[in-house]
């Protein structure tokens, strides 16, 4: 019995299929920072879906940009670009990018998936102190349930949330910088908010890192994600070692219910 | 006491208004609470001690530009991304999407 209860909750995480995104769908986020108390708007996310044709296939585009707002372009500009191309039915992601420019940071990930073989050729860019580029090529064994940051954001929205109970707990494994590491996703409770699409009934998230992590130890994240079957992520919290902020929803067109 | 209150008014309140300039005009509030309060502390001591009320008049000026400056930008400065800003992003998203279709075409899919 618990075998068999096991096989359905590892199956249900690996194979679940693919009830809320659709291509088209089109979230825009507003981006803030706290400065001693006061919180800022800093940048635009978008987070889109699009359908995209191969020679062989018809694969969904997982994008999430990153821009600044104008008042803070001179100071600090920010172009981000993270985007996953999965299959549509498991979101079995196939290709990863991520190109950001943060500040005059500049880093470039790709990753390569072959799902069968469980391995992940990946490539890494970044500019010297003399503005040259240099690359690292790698390839990467993977476990089973390993995806992407982007993929395991929309992964995530397809969680049978409504059967969770408060306290319930769900584990992503995701590479990131070509080092693997698990988030737990714990179901904090259900929260109604107001937010720029609505008073919204929402699965109050709680998510937290591993101490290890590239953005520090004493990371925490809580999103709150819509009670519908949009799953729609309105709202965001963040805490990292530098400070705290939060991601609110401006829009959320095209979706699928 | 007094001249120290004023030099730390008027670095406060110089503070502000060049805060409230740039993008980070929401915390310009944080000097400029400072330069009142010690403007109000300044109007007291210069009232006990008999001497003149110039310097408290210029920190408020100075804090009342401040502060003009910040509603205006609450008000009237919307959170919005530059033209520019979203053609640069189109121009790498297009770029990065037409790389990654040739690097799609060369891998093995094959949906489950």
């Amino acid at each position: 019995m618990r075998l068999l209860l096991l096989f359905l909750l590892v199956n249900s995480l690996l194979f679940a299929q693919n009830k809320t995104i659709t291509s088209g769908e089109k979230l825009v986020f507003t981006a803030s920072y706290n400065m001693s108390g006061i919180l800022t708007d800093i940048a635009e996310v978008t987070m889109q879906v699009n359908e995209v044709k191969t020679s062989k296939s018809t694969l969904l585009h997982l994008k999430t940009t990153a821009v600044t707002y104008s008042k803070w372009d001179n100071f600090f500009k920010i172009r981000d670009l993270y985007e996953s191309y999965v299959s549509p039915t498991y979101l079995t992601p196939y290709l990863y990018k991520r190109d950001i420019d943060e500040g005059g940071y500049y880093k470039f990930m790709q990753y390569n998936f072959n799902p069968k073989t469980k391995t992940v050729n990946s490539l890494m860019r970044k500019k010297n102190s003399k503005g040259e580029f240099w690359e690292e090529r790698k390839t990467l064994t993977i476990g089973a349930n390993t995806n992407d940051l982007v993929t395991t954001l929309y992964k995530l929205r397809n969680l049978d949330i409504d059967k969770a109970k408060t306290n319930d707990t769900s584990q992503f494994t995701i590479l990131f910088d070509n080092k693997e590491f698990t988030v737990s996703v714990k179901m904090l409770g259900k929260e109604t908010i107001n937010t720029a699409i609505g008073r919204k009934e929402c699965y109050k998230l709680g998510i937290s890192l591993p101490r290890n992590n590239e953005l520090g130890k004493n990371s925490d994240f809580v999103l709150w994600l819509t009670a519908d079957a949009n799953k729609i992520p309105v709202y965001g919290k963040f805490k990292i070692p530098v400070g705290n902020g939060e991601l609110k929803i401006k829009s959320a067109t095209g979706l699928m219910h | 006491m007094r001249h120290f209150i004023k030099i730390i008014a008027f670095i406060a309140a110089i503070l502000a208004l060049v805060l409230a300039v740039t993008p980070l005009s929401n915390i310009a509030l944080f000097p400029l609470l400072l330069a009142i309060t010690l403007s109000i502390l300044l109007y007291i001591l210069s009232k006990k001690q008999d001497k003149s009320n110039k310097p408290v008049q210029y920190i408020l000026l100075l804090s009342a530009v401040a502060l003009g400056f910040m509603i205006y930008k609450s008000l009237f400065t919307e959170a919005i991304v530059k033209e520019e800003a979203q053609e640069e992003m189109n121009i790498k998203e297009q770029e990065s999407q037409e790389e990654s279709l040739k690097e799609l075409e060369a891998l093995d899919i094959d949906f489950e």
